[in-house]
């Protein structure tokens, strides 16, 4: 199936150069980074990677870095296609280069449009435009949120409606796929992979002059297992620990009101499983607000996870999934104690610089307090709870072609 | 001519460029709209509608835009929506690389501008008061 479809897009890319009059767009965009970590314990590895600042190297110059080309064909006013592909850092620790987006976009009537192939998968405000640097203020997504959802990409499609409502827009779109995620690990080198199929997602947004609001929520059926807990997959599965497939959803809400000389932007996400032991429900929000002074912006953000998976504080959701409720809270413990991956709680403090240096071209500076409570949600615990604050210090070029 | 006057030309010219651009909104002599305001000319301007408001709902908007660096076109945007040429970027940023929408055609001159606007039922665009023409209709801005 997925194969079909990227075949589809080849071969509309194919037919759109042997097209009499199709528009070509060929556009880019990157990011080369710095991290420097005071901690050289454990690796700030942001959002899903498989190291970063820290015990790996306490300068990093690798993890931050993306490269990205896409190429925009229009045949004619009803059928357009898009391909983006990327490189960074993934999951496996090298940057082979992926196909983000690959997908044909029809246009219904001038209200409507479909899109089938490899999407986006649109869970959070900036989801769609997440790796380009260059659109967002700070310096990257707020990790206690962004890292709730470790894919990015699903195979099927979507649809869109946009209607002018009083004196703004709503926006609505309904999607349906699958996806296919790997979620890094530090202490292994393979990563854990899994998948979120039948995934149904409604996503809602308004906007009017300097204010967009949107609301979204997706569930799927997730199939996932951590590599770390695989050799207690026995003794979980007994106790109702663990299913093979297990529905799972996320909600999310967002705002944002920028009207030239500042800005603020907020949101505010939550994520549940019916196996919680695996993947414990969290929630997650974070505030961030900047002034503009010509090609300056200050900012500042104020970014919390808060995790439920600690099976000591989370009784009661045991006990309603369990079969056997206190043998799986006792698992729990032991799981905690051994493990103990499961408290993700986190808050981080961001202070930053966003200096539009020349055309195209954005030069920001973050400093980052990040405070887990245990594990935290950032890091790649190789040496048991990270147990301390620690203090980054980011500096990013972003670029857009 | 003495020097100073041809000096004194020089930097009245250059002072007119740079301080009195003023920005008008153009469209096809045929087009109904007459007025605009600042938030509707910055919704046609982003793509945020294809609809003319209050005009004929058959006419698509085709909205041109000046190159980057021009000072009519950062005039514009400033004007339009209180937006400079990054927060401009970085909104077409965020569209252009989900594929959703692509920002408007650069055009190289007002005179292209023109010229597109002339041939272009639903186009829309905006050049320096002082290259009008009859070749376009230009759209009254409205608080």
């Amino acid at each position: 199936m997925i194969k079909q479809l990227m075949w589809m897009v080849v071969m509309a890319a194919a037919l759109g150069i042997a097209h009499a009059d199709p528009e070509f767009q060929f556009s880019g965009f990157g990011t080369l980074g710095i991290v420097h970590s005071n901690n050289d314990k454990e690796d700030y590895a942001s959002t899903n990677k498989p190291y970063g600042a820290g015990f790996t190297n306490q300068t990093d110059f690798t993890a931050d870095n993306i490269a990205a080309v896409q190429l925009d064909a229009k045949l004619n006013d009803t059928v357009s296609s898009t391909l983006q592909v990327v490189s960074e850092l993934n999951q496996e620790g090298n940057f082979r280069p992926r196909i983000e987006w690959a997908n044909i976009k029809l246009n219904i009537n001038k209200n409507t449009f479909l899109r089938l192939g490899r999407l986006g998968s649109p869970v959070y405000m900036v989801s769609d435009y997440r790796l380009v640097g260059y659109a967002s203020t700070w310096v990257r997504n707020p990790v206690e949120v962004y890292n709730l959802i470790a894919f990015s990409h699903g195979e099927g499609g979507d649809i869109n409606y946009r209607q002018s409502l009083g004196q703004g827009f709503l926006a609505l779109q309904g999607g349906l796929y699958n996806a296919k995620f790997q979620v890094a690990d530090g202490r292994f080198p393979v990563p854990n992979e899994g998948n979120l199929n039948k995934v149904k997602l409604l996503n809602m947004s308004y906007e009017q002059g300097a204010f967009t609001g949107r609301i979204m929520y997706a569930e799927g059926s997730l199939d996932f297992i951590p590599s770390r807990l695989l050799p207690l997959a026995g003794v979980l599965e007994q106790v109702g620990g663990i299913t093979e497939v297990s529905p799972a959803s996320f909600f999310a809400l967002g705002a944002t009101y920028d009207p030239g000389p500042w800005l603020v932007q907020s949101e505010y996400t939550v994520r549940r499983s019916s196996h919680g032991i695996v993947t414990p429900k969290q929630s997650a929000w974070y505030v961030m607000g900047g002034l503009r002074f010509g090609d300056l912006t200050p900012y500042a953000m104020f970014a919390r996870c808060i995790s439920a998976g600690s099976f000591t504080n989370d009784t009661a959701t045991a006990m309603e999934n369990g079969v056997l409720g206190a043998a799986y809270v006792g698992v729990g413990q032991v799981i905690n104690q051994v493990y103990g991956a499961f408290n993700q709680s986190e808050e981080t403090l961001s202070l930053g610089l966003r200096f539009d240096v020349m055309k195209n071209v954005a030069l920001k500076f973050q400093f980052d307090h990040v405070m887990p409570e245990t594990y935290g949600i950032a890091f790649q615990t190789r040496n048991g709870p990270v147990n301390s604050n620690v203090n980054l210090f980011t500096a990013h070029l972003d670029f857009v072609f | 001519m003495h020097y100073h006057t041809i000096v004194l030309r020089i930097l009245l010219a250059v002072c007119s460029a740079a301080v009195y651009a003023e920005p008008v909104v153009v469209v096809n002599p045929k087009n109904t709209i007459s007025a605009l305001t600042p938030e509707q000319a910055s919704n046609l301007f982003l793509k945020k509608t294809s609809e003319f408001p209050g005009g004929d709902s058959m006419t698509i908007a085709v909205p041109v835009d000046l190159p980057a660096g021009n000072v009519v076109r950062d005039e514009f945007y400033n004007k339009m929506a209180k937006k400079n040429y990054a927060q401009v970027k970085a909104y077409w940023a965020k569209l252009l690389f989900t594929g959703m929408r692509t920002p408007p055609k650069e055009l190289f001159s007002a005179e292209d501008v023109k010229k597109f606007i002339a041939t272009t039922s639903g186009a829309i665009g905006y050049i320096d008061k002082n290259a009008v023409d009859s070749s376009v209709k230009v759209v009254q801005l409205i608080q």
